[in-house]
Formats: C-alpha cells, structure tokens, sequence
C-alpha cells in the first residue's frame, strides 16, 4: 500500500447552512490502477466526497493529494456526476457532448482541432456509442447517455475517473458488460477508477478497495474477502453504516481520525 | 427602388442589418438559458435610463447601456444568491425603471414623442451616429460570444459539468448577461424597448423547431431574423405603420408559420 494516486488527509465539507457536516475527518488512500468502490446509505456523502475529490468544492479542513504521472498540467480527473444536470432541450450532438470534456484541458478561448475531434471519436468508441455520433442526446435512452456521459469523462485520456453511480438505470445485461469495461478501463488504460454504487454485488467481482462512506469514511483493502458469507458478515460488521443514517460509533467517532479497518 | 432613395430608409436597413447579426446569436443563449423574463427586465431598465438621459439632456441610448448593464450585473449576482431569486430582482427593477420613466415623461411632456420612439422603435430617428454606435455594440457582442463560444456551449448545457472541468462559469454568466444588456440597447432605436424581447427569443425559438444542432440553430436564427427585420422595415415603410411592431408582428407570424409546418420529430 504505497502507490496511492490520491491521498486525503483529514478532509471536511458542511453545506451551507447545514447543522452537521456532510463529511468529516476523512482520510484515505486510493491506490493507482485499482477499481475504488465507494457505497453507503442515501445522503451519507457519497457524491460529496467526490465532488470533493474532482475539485468542485473546497475541502474545509485537511487536504487532498494528487499523484499523476501523465498529466503534466494537473488535470488528470475525469468526472462524471450521478445526476446529470444537462439542459436535455439544448440542440446538441453526442459527439459534441463528448467534446466538451476536452474544452479543460484545451483551454478558453482556443478551438476545437483535428486532435480533439479524434479523441472524442475515440471516447465515443470505448464507451460503444460511436455509431450514435451524430444524433441529438435527447434521442438516447438513460443507459446510452450514460455511456456519453462516461465518455465524456474520458476523452481527455484522464488518471482518475471518477463515476457517481453510473450504473443506475441499467438493466442487469447492460450492466455486466458495462462493469466487464470498467474492468478493462483498468487493465489495458491503466485508469484508476472511483465508483459509487448502490449495487453491492459487483463489488467483490470489480471493486480491489472499498470505502463505506456514512459521513466519515471507513476503507477495505479486500472486498473479495466479502463475497457470499462474507459479504453477509461485511454487511453485519457495519451495520449501522447501511441501516442508520447515524454515525458508526463502534468504527469511527465524528470527526474522528484516519479509520482503515484492516480486515 | 424608391424605398432606397431616402437617407433613414437606407440608414434603417443598415442598422436593421447589424442587429439582424447580433440579436440571433444572443437569442440563441436567451433561449436556452431560460432568459426571456430576464431579457424583458433588461430592456424595461434600459428605458428607464434613456428617460433619465432624455430628461437631464444627456445621450439617453449613453444613460440606457449604464441602465441594462447594471441591471445584467444584479441579476448575474442574485442568480448566486439563494434567498432571491432573479425572477423577483427583475420584477422589482423593472417595475422601478418603468416608474421612473413613466414620472419623467409626465414632468416634461415635450420628451414624449422621442421616449415612444425608444418604446417602439422609431426608424426615422436613426442617425449616423447612430449607426456607429450599433456597429460598435454589436462587434463588442460578438466579439464576446466569439471568444468563449465554446465556454458558452457548456454553460448553456450543463453548467455544473462547467465547473467539474474548472471553466470560470460564474464570470461567464456575467458576460453573457453584459452582452444581452448591450444587444438590448443597441435594438433600441429599430425595434424598441418594449418589443425587443420578441428578437431576443423569436429567432432561436424558429430555428430550434427545424434544426438539434447548435450550429445550424444558430445559422438559421441568423437567417430568420435578417428576412424578419429587413421585411418588418420594408412593410412599416410601405404601409407607414411602426417599425418595431411591423418586425414583431412579422417575426410571429413566420414562427407560427413554422410550428405549422414544421418536421413532426421530437423535440425533447
Ligand atoms: N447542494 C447541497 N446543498 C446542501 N446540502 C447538500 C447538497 N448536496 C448534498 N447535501 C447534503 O449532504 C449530505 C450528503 O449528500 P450526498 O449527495 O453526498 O449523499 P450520497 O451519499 O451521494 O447519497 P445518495 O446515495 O442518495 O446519492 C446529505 O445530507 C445531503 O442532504
Ligand atoms: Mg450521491
């Protein structure tokens, strides 16, 4: 456990005007070219930590550490949201949406090239919606436009993709070849991939960590240890994160420290 | 042709001409950003100023771009706020605007005739000065969009997704609402303050009925709008009647024309 891509020490985030914080004291490592599953009960923070991680809000406390090896300019994140906040109205083409994921990197003020036409087609081919180019994103089902989504996220060939339940909405088909990409995401692109999921069957099958995330943040380093008995004896174990919205006080106290329980 | 002998009919159709090329490309950000009301609000607070400007003597179309731009900046900043919504800020200041206008004109009653003409549009009005000072707006305009087409493009479809690849949305919202307080202005004279939000949605309303592309929407708003405003000027020349209205009037009835006609596809 050393090659960690991203590193959070410590970090918090209350909303404003919130009583308590969304998120508190957590600390944890993501290790490079590893399938990172988040789960946790609904509006444990789940979204929040990542919006912390991709940058679109500002920890209060601690901080958080990148590592890239690629990317010279710092920008190795691709995001994809779990509710797409697009104006579904708005006359565009998927290949353009996809290209927006560029227009980061690229910078203001400068135009859309040969190159960033190509890497969006690219994208748009890993994610299997290549032949669907040209057609008006309204005119996709949730799943497909999903998959743009997720495109979108990768066309500027970023580190770290991080995934706020990508696959809800789909159906059990879509969903294994989808996590079977996710797998090779990993292996041939070498991404490390960060993947909050209600579905807690696919992560022994694809996830090498896992973060329970209820306000603080416990991480496994073996979920294939929780497969059939054991995902019973996981779910027991922490209880409380999954059944209450409270805090785990057994594992973890509010705003407490550095929580890896090793398994 | 006769209708091109005379000085302001040239002049008009020059002025109508540059405002056929920036009022389809802000109408197309209007349209989808849901800005219609705020375009009104605008507008209304830019005739306040043009009141004051005719009132105190000063240039009111000068007093009218300080007016709308103000107006653009408190809305941009309210739009932050949680509390306020931009919805209730334009009601107040354009309420406001409109009330100051409506007392200047009742205190100095020669004025009138000028103010009606930036209400409504008053084409034998247009100087040459005129001219160069649309021209002026309208390259700011679109020099603006120019720049930051692509940043625009985000904002308009998924602002949040904006902020994720860590473009300045908010400073962005800013100038897009400064461009539409100048556009506003700049229409003020052909088409007039109350009738200047119909060009502000209109066009990109026409277009996006045949076109799911922001490209061509945007193209065919530019069309559009140039037949509308050209044919809107020829008509009030030939039945001598207001030229904003005849442009309005013009402009509606080519878009229910076209939702008639228009490809039965989906549009959501
Ligand atoms: N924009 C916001 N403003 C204020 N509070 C928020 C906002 N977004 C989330 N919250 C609050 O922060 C807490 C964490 O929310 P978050 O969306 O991170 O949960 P989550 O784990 O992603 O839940 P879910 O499984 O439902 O997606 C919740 O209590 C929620 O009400
Ligand atoms: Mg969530």
């Amino acid at each position: 456990m050393s090659d960690a891509i991203v590193k959070a020490k410590g970090i918090s985030f209350s909303y404003d005007g919130a009583a308590t914080p969304a998120i508190a004291g957590v600390s944890m490592d993501v290790e490079r070219g590893q399938v990172f599953g988040m789960v946790g009960p609904n509006g444990g923070g789940k979204s929040t930590l990542l919006k912390l991680v991709a940058g679109l809000i500002k920890p209060e406390e601690g901080q958080i550490e990148f590592d890239f090896r690629r990317s010279a300019n710092g920008r190795g994140v691709g995001y994809m949201p779990q509710h797409a906040s697009a104006n579904w109205r708005f006359p565009i083409k998927v290949i353009d949406v996809i290209l927006m994921g560029m227009y980061g990197e690229l910078g203001m003020m400068k135009r859309v090239g040969a190159s960033e036409r190509a890497a969006a087609a690219e994208a748009a081919e890993i994610m299997e919606v290549g032949d669907m180019s040209s057609r008006h994103i309204s005119e996709l089902s949730g799943g497909q436009r999903q998959r743009v989504f997720i495109a979108r996220a990768l066309a500027a060939k970023p580190e770290l993709l991080l995934l706020d339940e990508p696959a809800a909405g789909m159906d059990a088909h879509s969903q294994d070849s989808f996590y079977a990409l996710i797998e090779r995401l990993r292996d041939d692109l070498g991404l490390t991939i960060i993947i909050v999921t209600h579905d807690m069957g696919v992560i022994p099958r694809v996830c090498n960590q896992v973060a329970c995330v209820n306000v603080n943040v416990v991480v496994h380093d073996k979920p294939e240890r929780l497969t059939c008995p054991v995902t019973e004896g996981f779910i027991g174990e922490h209880k409380e994160i999954f059944l209450h919205g409270d805090i785990p006080h057994r594992v973890v106290r509010r705003g407490g420290e550095v929580s890896e329980v090793a398994d | 042709m006769e209708i091109l002998e005379y000085t302001f009919m040239q002049r008009a159709l020059i002025i109508g001409a540059l405002v056929s090329l920036v009022c389809p490309v802000i109408s197309f950000f209007v349209v989808n950003r849901n800005l219609g009301f705020i375009g009104v609000g605008i507008s209304h607070t830019a005739f306040g100023g043009a009141a004051l400007g005719s009132f105190l003597g000063a240039n009111p179309v000068g007093v009218a771009v300080v007016f709308s731009f103000t107006a653009a900046l408190i809305v941009a900043r309210v739009s932050q706020s949680r509390k306020i919504s931009e919805d209730t800020a334009i009601g107040i200041m354009f309420s406001v605007a409109m009330a100051m206008g409506a007392l200047l004109i009742g205190l100095k009653k020669q004025y009138t005739v000028d103010l009606f003409g930036y209400l409504f549009g008053n084409i034998l009005a247009v100087t040459s000065g005129d001219i160069i000072a649309v021209a002026a707006m309208g390259a700011v305009v679109l020099g603006v969009v120019a720049l930051f087409f692509k940043e625009f493009i985000v904002m308009c479809f998924d602002e949040e997704y904006g902020r994720s690849l860590k473009l300045p949305m908010d400073a962005l919202r800013y100038a897009l609402l400064g461009a539409i307080a100048v556009t506003v202005v700049m229409s003020m004279k052909v088409i007039g303050i109350v009738l200047i939000s119909a060009l502000l949605v209109l066009p990109a309303a026409t277009a996006r009925m045949w076109f799911n592309d922001y490209r061509a929407v945007i193209a065919a708003s530019m069309v559009y709008t140039f037949f509308t405003v050209i044919g809107g000027l020829v008509v009030s020349y030939y039945l001598n009647i207001s030229s904003g209205a005849s442009i309005v009037l013009l402009g509606a009835a080519v878009f229910l024309l076209s939702g008639a006609v228009r490809p039965r596809r989906s549009r959501f």
